[in-house]
């Protein structure tokens, strides 16, 4: 009886799961993007305020492309082969100006898996030898780790691809009637974050270095450094900001909240460890009332602990072993 | 009337159902494989599922190989004779068992978690009665017992088996002892990127005491994650401390204080 039950309900999880990919399917897999323009001849596909799912295939970030009098210019690339793919018949929809670079602003993979399809349109894909060298090293871990979470179908046909040029330093990029600066500001977020203003409208594509209203994720993050970058992109001389999640920034609170969350990470770790916690108290301790108001806090708190908890831990172990 | 009857009734069910649930031999987590666990390691004796054991950890696990666990033992318990570690869709089912010398409210450990599982704490009473405690594991990124464990510092030479240790006053009044032991824990189903098998190579066994005489032993398995951490909390504990361990190819290893 026992066994018959749970059986059972395994089926209908994996039923619910194939119909949703095979509904994904019916839809010939469409994300449904739309191309927001938020400012002269820039524009955003805006994400969900949702984790990764099967049932939205990854879109939960924000990407975008800036229109020159020459050519194209796309930031970040989407999750999977055929959100990318859609943001490129997007793109050609509303201009047909050639999409002659694509700054990819880091490796996590919903900015940096649909980097493929844009060298296969010729376009050049510009990242920071960390970003690649990170997407390098977790891709194909990541992408096992994503059909986990949304199903195959998404991800049918997405590779881990290298990109085709490394920011090393800022650059300049003229695109025809407006320039847009390219800018590693690296060791924050991950090791190798780039950001893109549009010097025409004062419009930064932050990346994620800012996540507006979402609980931000750290685990490839040096906090320290993190709030170094929130005080240098402040002081840009920006009209808006659109975070790599998250609606778009219009004015400065966005950095105080991100300072007051990501400092309470780092100190509520390094007190955690102090005072003796297990990894499983710091990970199921209560985030307190401030931060209810940001998306996937629950699950983004219990990864930056499984991440910050550690790391602080095994320097007090090592620093223990030189005593005992 | 009749179909107010017939809601009470099944109010009345699944209340009942619940209450069995929270003290019972019914497994709240409907597991198949339970009875066979329930042979295998807790040798088919009495056993009730009840709330004096409890396992806290996160229920989304998205590292499987360095998944937390606390068993909470509570002194309702009474003398506690031995405590084991199930995770019942493991490879590796038994992560590990605690034999204590004396009262411990908290045991933690970090373990491998090969998929989603019940993962199951019992602790053996005096009168022969395991107490058992469940959590449901939802594991987001399989294979903690098959994936080669490339971000150890385990198996680094010269620091194989190094012990450190401190203890920590805890707010409810009993001590903690936090140990690591730097060991890569294989559990001889994992890898290399030649494709040559790695042999199982883990800490199993490990014998904590103070001055006051020993505190408990541990008999471990390699479903215990790389670089094993293990926490207790007790009462009383002396400044003095011992640390032995020993592994699978029989390397012994120790500290004191
Ligand atoms: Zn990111």
């Amino acid at each position: 009886m026992t066994i018959i039950r749970t059986s059972i309900s395994a089926f209908v999880v994996l039923a619910a799961l194939l119909a949703a990919s095979l509904s994904a399917h019916a839809r010939g897999l469409t994300y449904g993007l739309q191309a927001d323009e938020i400012a002269d001849g820039v524009y955003v596909f805006w994400g969900l305020q949702e984790n990764w799912n099967v049932q939205n295939g990854g879109n939960i970030v924000n990407t975008g492309f800036i229109v020159g009098d020459k050519e194209v210019l796309a930031i970040d690339t989407g999750p999977t082969k055929f959100y990318a793919d859609e943001m490129i018949r997007v793109i050609r929809s509303i201009t047909d100006k050639p999409i002659r670079n694509t700054v990819v602003t880091h490796h996590h993979p919903d900015h940096s898996f649909g980097l493929q399809r844009f060298k296969k349109i010729n376009s050049r894909v510009m990242m920071h030898p960390e970003a690649r060298a990170g997407l390098l090293r977790d891709g194909a871990a990541l992408i096992g780790f994503m059909e986990i979470a949304m199903g195959q179908g998404w991800m049918a046909g997405t590779e881990i691809d290298k990109p085709n040029k490394s920011i090393r330093q800022s650059m300049k990029l003229d695109l025809g009637g407006r320039t847009a600066l390219i800018m590693p500001l690296d060791g924050g977020h991950t090791p190798g974050d780039v950001i893109v203003m549009d010097q025409k409208t004062g419009t930064l594509f932050a990346g994620d270095l800012i996540f507006h209203q979402r609980a931000p994720t750290v685990p490839h993050a040096d906090i320290p450094t993190w709030l170094d970058h929130l005080n240098t992109m402040s002081a840009m001389d920006w009209q808006r900001i659109v975070p790599g999640h998250g609606p778009l920034v219009t004015d400065r609170s966005v950095f105080n909240m991100m300072a007051d969350y990501l400092e309470y990470l780092q100190q509520f770790a390094e007190d955690s460890v102090a005072r003796g916690d297990t990894l499983a108290d710091a990970m199921t301790s209560d985030v307190p009332e401030r931060f209810h108001g940001l998306s996937t806090l629950q699950i983004e708190y219990r990864r930056s602990m499984l991440s910050l908890f550690r790391k602080i831990e095994t320097q007090d172990f090592d620093a223990a072993a030189a005593v005992n | 009337m009749k179909s107010i009857l017939g809601l009470f009734a099944a109010i009345g069910l699944v209340l009942g159902m619940t209450q069995m649930a929270a003290a019972g031999s019914i497994d709240p987590n409907d597991s198949p494989l339970w009875q066979t666990m329930h042979q295998d390691f807790l040798y088919g004796d009495e056993a009730v599922f009840d709330d004096l054991v409890t396992v806290v950890m996160p229920v989304d696990i998205e590292n499987s190989t360095d998944v937390p666990v606390a068993i909470r033992l509570s002194p309702d318990l009474g003398e506690v004779e031995e405590v084991a570690l199930i995770a019942e869709n493991n490879p590796i089912p038994l992560v590990a068992r605690m034999y204590p010398h004396r009262q411990i409210n908290m045991f933690g450990i970090k373990i491998r978690l090969e998929m989603s599982t019940p993962v199951r704490a019992a602790a053996r009473t005096a009168d022969g009665v395991w107490h058992v405690g469940s959590e449901w594991a939802n594991v987001l990124t399989p294979g903690g017992c098959s994936a080669p464990i490339e971000f150890s510092e385990a198996g680094a030479g010269a620091r194989l088996g190094e012990i450190s240790f401190r203890t920590y006053a805890r707010d409810d009044g009993t001590d903690r002892l936090k140990m690591r032991i730097i060991h890569p824990m294989e559990t001889g189903f994992a890898f290399t990127p030649e494709g040559d098998e790695i042999p199982a190579y883990f800490v199993e066994r490990i014998e904590l005491a103070d001055e006051n005489g020993p505190i408990a032993d541990l008999v471990t398995n390699a479903a215990v994650a790389p670089d094993p951490i293990f926490t207790i909390d007790t009462a009383g504990l002396n400044q003095s401390l011992q640390i032995n361990a020993r592994d699978s190819e029989g390397l012994q290893f120790e500290t004191f204080r």
